[in-house]
């Protein structure tokens, strides 16, 4: 009897291990090659390694009137911008998709999506032309304007379902012992929903630090993001700016994670169903 | 603490009148239990005495002061949900003080309060808990505390215990009411159990489609159902629906080979009721000559459950009707007996 347990939990543990093998290669295994890139000088095929290591490209990145960090702070900005607008936008909308009998309420849902349903690049051609006629292509202000259109549309519904998720019969029970709607739902709704927005703000956040499409539509050649700026080094073949700037753009994901994980309680990780 | 008057409170959903001309009196530290079947409108009463359902018609007096259409907020109604409605992000200690911070009350007098309610409930120990931490019987006394502590004028259970198993139901009923007494606090209590209805009640009102069927005290109500619905649901388990005879002598109906006199508004041929509650028949008991208190009647034992403390018989009539009868006595199925049950408690409509 224990001995075909023991062999079932053998079994289970070895196809754990090779599970989190795979994954992790296929997670670590570009981003390996991809560090081993950002340090190498010289690295002609086939060598398994490159031929000469050094920090010429990360000091190029990180010193003096850089682009690549003028180009992080824009990213970082235009994606703040967006994660901002787009809660003060999703939070209201949301609400009330959620809460009301907004009338039109399925087309609406439906329109939000619209833009999801065709491929991007047309809808980012379009735009583009719209913006060149409203004078705002080639602008901060335009390419914040694109990653909002494809961010919205996520952000409202995630707001909306975490919302619905949320019994109304919990703001019931504040006005009944004399809070009004609006303090209810500021100290009941909001910190409940808190989780479903955080997720939705963080998911917007990197989605926007990661466009390029619109970006390219939009904004090129004027607004220079870091996914831009690694567009153009390795079409020039120069493979370890790109590999030093991909670097960089995962670098806020981890920070971003790591804030979270310090400033959310245990209680809405768990909300999270993390 | 005050006397809420309804009077004629009617709320239409499109074609549906989820209650229809509702008119009742709860006196001044009185119990009222408003008992109906599913979707006779019971929440949507005590939403519209809280103020999250606006009445189409109707008035609603509290102390003598007419919230028709004051706002919930300021009602000074305190409510406990079906479902609690705790704050799942909130301690028991932050669920119970948020009425008395709404309240700009100072931090000494919210923590005497908080330490009555607490005591009032039996829950002291457990403040720093999270709702998620508790009992099902717990959460229901954190949202007793929730609501009393905010001294209300009157206090809303919209079915308080039917989320708890049998056992614990039946304990904090008895708490409920215990507390509600000492507390000399207005109070409507919604449920669907006709038992819990009558055992804490000081009036009970049966609801039906919205409408008032029957109000009363519990033993009026009980001993005097207007209808064979309103029987029924009181725990009646015997309805016979018969058609209506006539002879020289008036009109009748029969059961178990007795006649049973039928009122006066039946017509002869029609449908008629004839309500017996399990409980209230004696099994194989032989009447005296000439009294006139009881009906004496036959039937054969079809089947028979044991029960633990009784048993409960299937009996046939001769006319073929089919009667649950609980009795202590032990009888063989399958053999023919008289049964006798008190004039009073058979029901005729
Ligand atoms: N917001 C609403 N919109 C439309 N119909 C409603 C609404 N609220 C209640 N109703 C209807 O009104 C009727 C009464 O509902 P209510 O919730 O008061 O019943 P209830 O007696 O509390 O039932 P239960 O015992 O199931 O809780 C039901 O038929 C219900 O479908
Ligand atoms: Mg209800």
């Amino acid at each position: 009897m224990t001995g075909v347990k023991a062999t079932k939990w053998w079994r289970a543990m070895i196809l754990k291990l090779v599970i989190i093998t795979i994954l992790g290669f296929a997670i670590f295994g570009p981003l390996a090659g991809t560090l081993l890139w950002s340090f190498a000088i010289k690295w002609y095929w086939p060598s398994a390694l490159p031929q000469e290591f050094g920090l010429k490209y990360w000091a190029n990145a990180l010193t003096g009137r850089s682009q690549v960090l003028d180009a992080l702070w824009l990213s970082i900005s235009i994606a703040l911008i967006v994660v901002a607008v787009g809660l003060l936008v999703s939070i209201p909308a949301g609400y009330a998709l959620a809460r009301f009998d907004v009338p039109w309420k399925k087309v609406l849902l439906v329109l939000f999506l619209m833009p999801q349903a065709f491929p991007q690049l047309p809808v980012f051609i379009n735009m583009s032309s719209i913006f060149y006629r409203l004078n705002i292509a080639g602008t901060v202000a335009g390419v914040t304007a694109a990653h909002l259109v494809v961010s919205l549309v996520y952000s409202v519904w995630i707001t909306t379902a975490t919302f619905k998720s949320i019994p109304e019969v919990l703001e019931d029970a504040a006005i009944n012992l004399g809070a009004s709607r609006v303090g209810a739902f500021f100290k009941i709704t909001l910190p409940l929903a808190a989780p479903g927005l955080i997720a939705s703000a963080i998911f917007v956040f990197l989605n926007s630090l990661d466009e390029f499409t619109g970006t390219f539509f939009v904004g090129a050649p004027y607004i220079q993001t870091l996914p831009i700026l690694m567009y153009t080094a390795s079409m020039g073949y120069n493979m370890q700016a790109a590999s030093v700037i991909a670097i960089m753009l995962t670098i806020p994901s981890l920070v971003f994670m790591a804030i979270l994980e310090r400033f959310l309680k245990a209680e809405y990780i768990r909300g999270l169903g993390v | 603490m005050a006397t809420l008057e309804i009077q004629g409170l009617t709320k239409t959903y499109g074609q549906l009148k989820a209650l229809d001309n509702v008119n009742l009196t709860v006196q001044e530290g009185e119990l009222m239990a408003v008992l109906g079947p599913s979707g006779s409108g019971k929440s949507t009463l005590v939403r519209s005495i809280a103020g999250f359902v606006a009445p189409d018609a109707g008035h609603i007096l509290l102390g003598g002061r007419d919230i028709t259409f004051e706002r919930p907020e300021k009602r000074n109604t305190a409510m406990v949900f079906q479902s609690y409605a705790l704050w799942p992000h909130m301690t028991v200690l932050q669920n119970i003080t948020y009425g008395l911070k709404l309240r700009r009350l100072s931090p000494e007098e919210i923590a005497r309060k908080v330490e009555w309610a607490l005591d009032l409930v039996d829950l002291s120990g457990l403040e720093g808990r999270y709702p998620r931490q508790l009992s099902g019987g717990q959460q229901q006394r954190v949202a007793l505390a929730r609501a009393l502590v905010v001294d209300p004028e009157i206090l809303l259970l919209d079915e308080p215990l039917s989320n708890l198993d049998a056992k614990i139901r039946y304990r904090l009923r008895f708490e409920i009411k215990k507390l509600q007494k000492r507390l000399n606090i207005t109070t409507i209590y919604i449920t669907h159990d006709q038992e819990e209805a009558l055992s804490i009640a000081d009036s009970v009102v049966l609801l039906k489609d919205g409408k008032v069927l029957q109000a009363g005290r519990p033993e009026e109500i009980y001993s005097n159902p207007k209808n064979s619905f309103v029987a029924e649901f009181l725990g009646a388990s015997n309805v016979i629906t018969d058609l209506v005879l006539q002879d020289r002598e008036g009109l009748y109906v029969m059961l178990g080979g007795a006649r049973l006199p039928v009122p006066a508004y039946k017509q002869p041929g029609e449908e008629v009721s004839i309500v017996i509650r399990a409980d209230e028949v004696e099994l194989g008991g032989e009447m005296p000559e000439g009294d006139h208190e009881h009906v004496s009647f036959s039937g054969k034992v079809n089947d028979q459950m044991y029960l633990g403390s009784r048993r409960r018989y299937e009996i046939e009539t001769v006319e073929g009707h089919s009667l649950l009868i609980d009795s202590d006595r032990e009888l063989p199925t399958g053999s023919v007996i008289r049964l006798c049950v008190d004039r009073d408690k058979i029901y005729i409509y």
